[in-house]
């Protein structure tokens, strides 16, 4: 049975330690359950594959759907990462803002590869830019989620 | 917010400590993900949640699961900004408490 009644201070003070024992505990718990989805990843390496890709089709309206595709799949997955580990961080620290720059930099200057790639008209080597943007995410995005679960350990 | 913190009654209860113990460090959990890391019953958790909700230290939203069959629904919490300031307070006022006891017990070695 619960006790809620409040103890006197100095008989809090004996039991002070445990209780943040528990909470260190049950802390390091929730640290186990939070695992990235094995999916996670690779979406977002195929998401900067398919950008990087988009010089490979000269026709204007598959390159602006695979955008708008790429865009609205980077938020499907976070949604369904966020309902699969039933843990919300959204709250990025320096090392993981720094990690999504990567990111974010390393497809646009892969994307200008490609562009460089199309306009010399080597379309098949644009296969070879957007495997190495698949690998850059892939990386950077499993850098994410283990710095995330490392503040999640360490946050006080 | 104060220096010395503000011992809360709500909070102080050993579970509903350790549910915004766990709250305070992601923006929000899913009741089951709390339940299992907690090791306690759904009723269990229901009733300590309520007394949380209650006193306005935490809010829940019910959002539709595709992947479940039947129609139970994800149940997200998040500790409110009151929630937040309330057990930070609380953390404050037990480890003031608990230096306290530190100082103390070194007088009585001394003495």
């Amino acid at each position: 049975m619960e006790n809620n009644i409040i103890p006197s201070e100095s008989s809090n003070s004996r039991f002070v330690p445990d209780i943040f024992d528990d909470l260190e505990a049950d802390r390091a718990r929730l640290v186990e359950h939070f695992r990235a989805p094995k999916w996670l990843a690779p979406g977002y390496g195929l998401i900067a594959a398919a950008y990087v890709s988009i010089p490979a089709f000269p026709d204007e309206p598959t390159g602006d759907f695979v955008l708008i595709a790429a865009v609205i799949v980077g938020f499907l997955l976070v949604g369904n990462a966020y309902r699969a580990t039933g843990i919300k961080i959204s709250r990025f620290g320096a090392r993981e803002w720094a990690a999504f720059a990567a990111a974010v930099l390393g497809s646009l200057v892969l994307h200008s590869v490609s562009l460089g790639l199309a306009s010399l008209g080597l379309r098949w080597w644009i296969a070879a830019s957007a495997s190495a943007a698949f690998v850059l995410v892939l990386w950077l995005t499993r850098l994410i989620f283990s710095s995330l679960r490392e503040r999640l350990r360490n946050d006080r | 917010m104060t220096a010395d913190g503000i011992f809360n009654e709500v909070i102080h209860a050993p579970l509903r400590l350790r549910i915004c113990g766990l709250l305070r460090s992601v923006d929000e959990l899913d009741f089951a993900v709390l339940r299992d890391t907690l090791g306690v019953s759904d009723a269990t958790l229901s009733k300590h949640l309520k007394a949380l909700v209650t006193s306005g230290l935490v809010t829940s939203t019910k959002m539709a699961s595709a992947s479940r069959a039947d129609s139970r629904r994800i149940t997200w919490l998040r500790l409110t900004a009151a929630g937040r300031s309330a057990f930070d307070d609380h953390i404050r006022a037990l480890r003031k408490i608990s230096a306290g006891f530190d100082i103390l017990d070194i007088t009585d070695s001394r003495s």
